[in-house]
This record gives structure tokens, sequence and C-alpha cells, in this order.
């Protein structure tokens, strides 16, 4: 051991590893992050709304400073809606410490049904963290179209009972404002907490 | 034999690190369509009286043109770019995923489905489906004005005054592309066209890093 600390070797080995390792290094650094879901690089930020809450009214660009995960759909919605929010509350969890700088957003696209009061209610059950909100129908209409989202009321029954067929995606805007993901529904919450915490390290 | 001081071989390997991404952005070994917006949502008629959806187009390249039935030799620009790209598309393996060409009317009080399934088309395509959609006016506004930031206006003689473009969307809904028809050859959307399929197909594993630092770097086709 103490021939090979006398060798001349010595130092151009450990450069080597040294350097090998910090090439690793800065290549994991550098290397793209992969994303949950599919990747936007608007130059424009994302299309704002202002909508009613319970508490009031609320804008899409008053949550600026925040991960804002943007998700459409009704509270009578049997079960794509409370799975996706359910994972919305999954990520809040997941995301520990920095939950406070992510805010889920449930855009009711049944305002004839959901009162951002019933919105509340409904939210409390799931989980009190994540903001409903809704507004008048063609302020909706418009604010869908901007998001790709598309929705169509299906009667059910004789007595007029709906359901309402909705794009079930889930919209991730960046603190500054920009739509950076949009996820599948079922989406893993793991994967969009990853991808929350980069776009919060970057 | 000289001594190779263990600074250098971190200098050198940094200055390869900086020679290969300059090397990368500048001789741009890999090109990708921009990641430009939501293509717009809507839930529309086709001329077979069918709801035609934006979730339709989930998996499925759109090639996105507007024009209206009555516009006669005006739309021909439209018209002879798509059978262009029809003709070349034609000459390639079967797409997967499939590319669909989708005419939205901008004059949805003259092209109801039953205009629509009455118009004959300007001609077959051999490649792809082509879809004309319609619906209510007020609704067609929001996708086509809002959504795809079309401009159009309805004049005295009945004629729509319009700029001719295309929109190009990938089969997650994101727009990739916005061609002003007066400035893109049918052989240039070929092209883009090109560049999306060649990223939906090589895109996995470790070439998906390269796509992305495509995205990165905006390595977009000129």
């Amino acid at each position: 051991m103490s021939k090979f600390l006398k060798s001349r070797w010595l130092w151009p080995v450990a450069g080597l590893v040294i350097g090998l390792a910090a090439i690793v290094l800065i290549s994991l650094a550098l290397r793209p992050h992969n994303f949950s879901g599919s990747i936007l690089q608007s130059p424009q930020p994302a299309y704002d709304f202002k909508l009613t809450s319970a508490d009031g009214p609320l804008a899409l660009s008053d949550l600026r400073g925040k991960v804002v995960l943007v998700f459409f759909g009704y509270t009578f919605c049997p079960d794509v809606c409370p799975t996706t929010l359910q994972e919305m509350s999954d990520v809040l969890d997941l995301m520990g410490k920095q939950a406070d700088q992510v805010q889920p957003v449930f855009v009711s696209v049944d305002p004839d049904r959901d009162s951002p009061q019933r919105l509340k209610a409904y939210m409390n059950n799931l989980d009190g963290r994540i903001v409903g909100i809704t507004g008048e129908q063609a302020v909706i209409d418009e604010i869908v179209t901007h998001y790709g989202v598309y929705y169509q009321k299906r009667t059910i029954s004789e007595s007029g009972n709906y359901l309402i067929d909705h794009t079930a995606t889930t919209f991730l805007i960046d603190p500054d404002g920009y739509l950076r993901v949009v996820y599948p529904y079922a989406t893993p919450a793991k994967g969009i907490a990853e991808d929350i915490r980069y776009i919060l390290r970057h | 034999m000289k001594r190779i001081r263990p600074l250098w071989i971190l200098a050198g390997l940094g200055a390869a690190l900086v020679i290969g991404v300059l090397w990368f952005t500048t001789a741009r070994p890999v090109l990708v369509l921009p990641r430009l917006s939501l293509a717009p949502g809507y839930g529309l008629t086709t001329a077979s009286g069918d709801l035609f959806t934006s979730e339709d187009g989930r998996g499925v390249v759109t090639l996105y043109s507007f024009a209206y039935t009555g516009c006669g030799e005006r739309c021909n620009l439209i018209y002879d770019k798509l059978q262009a790209v029809d003709a070349a598309l034609a000459e390639y393996p079967a797409l997967d995923p499939p590319l669909r060409f989708v005419t939205l009317t901008l004059d949805p009080e003259h092209d109801t489905p039953e205009t629509l399934a009455g118009f004959e088309l300007p001609f077959e395509p051999q490649a792809v489906e082509w879809v004309w959609l319609t619906g209510d006016p007020a609704r067609m506004k929001l996708v086509t004005g809002g959504g795809f930031e079309i401009l159009y206006q309805p004049q005295e003689d009945g004629s729509i005054f319009f700029d001719p473009q295309m929109a190009l969307v990938d089969g997650n809904g994101i727009l990739r592309g916005q061609y002003e028809m007066s400035r893109f050859s049918a052989e240039s959307l070929v092209a883009y066209i090109d560049y999306l399929y060649q990223e939906i197909e090589q895109s996995s594993g470790a070439a998906k890093l390269a796509y992305e630092a495509a995205h990165f770097f905006a390595c977009y086709p000129h």
C-alpha cells in the first residue's frame, strides 16, 4: 500500500477517479428531469381566470408564487373526480413541509348544482387544503376551451338527472404562472410530487 | 513520463462538457417542434351529425385547418397544401399514431352538418382521414378565435375575411406549430410532421434525454 502511495501513478489515477465522479455528478445535475406528464414550454403565462370560492373571488394570478394544480370536474362526479382529488391530497401529504407552496384548485364545470358553499363542504370532506371554485357557465366555457378541456352534460334519467363527461387531465402551473405539465388521469401522486419539487428547486 | 495534474483532468472534462453543449446547440443533431400551448377543448359536430370532441384527438396527430364550404377558390391555398401533404404521407409506411385532417368551419351558420354532408371535398385523401366540424356559432368562435387565435371577419358580400393557417397538434393535445399558409410550403409542413413523428418514434430510453435536451436548448427547425 505504502508503495502504491509513493507511486507516480497515484495522482493521475486519483485525478481520473475524481474527474469521472465529477462528470457523473455534473451529468446527473444537468440531466433533464423526467416529468410524469406532458411538458409545455409556452412563452405565454397560463390563461388567467377569475372564479368564486366560498371565501370570495379567486383568480389564478392570485396564486403566483405557488405551484397550482388545476382540475376540472364536478361534485356529483361518481369516480374520476374523487380519485383525482384524493391524489391531489396525497401530493400535498408527500410534499411535507413544502405543501404550503402548492395550491390544488378544483374548478366545477357544473355551476347549476355546485355552489361555492357546496364546493367548500365537499372539499372539507376530502381535504380542506383543496380550493373549489366555480362561476357563470359562459366564463367556464371560455376557460375550459383555453385549457383543452371538453365537457358535455349527459342526461341519465327522465327526472333530468345528469352526469357530465369531461376531460380528466390535471394541469400544473408553476409559481411564475406558466403552464408546465399536463397529467393524464391516474398519474401517481409520487410522480407529481417529484415534479413539483423539481420545479420549486429550479 | 510527464505527470498529469488532477486539476488539468478536471479542466479537460469541464471543457469537454462545455464543448459538448456548444456542439449540441450549434450542430443541432436533434430537432424538435416546440411544445407551444394546449390546443383548445371542444365538442363539435361532424358532417354526419355525430359528436366529435377534442378527446377524440387523443393519441392522434391532428393537422387543423380553417375554411368554409362557400370559400371557393380562395381556399385552394389550403386545399392544395392539404392535398400535397396527403400525397407525401401516402408514400410513408402506415402512420403510427395516425394523422387526421380536421377542418373547422368559419361559417357555422351556413355550414350546418347537412351542408357539410353535401359538400364535395376538393380531393379524396389517401393517407389520412379528413373531418369537417361545425357547431354553435358562439362555440365555434370560442374554439377558432379564442383557442386557435385565428382572426376572421364576415364581410358584407357574405364572404369571410381570414388569414389561412394550419395548426399541428400532437396526440396529447399540445399545439406543436401554427403555420401561415402564405409563408409555409407543403414541403415544410411535411418536414414538420416528419420531425414530430421522429420524436414520437424515437423519444424513449436514452434517446429521450437527447430529445428533452433539444427542447431545453430550443433546437427548433428554422
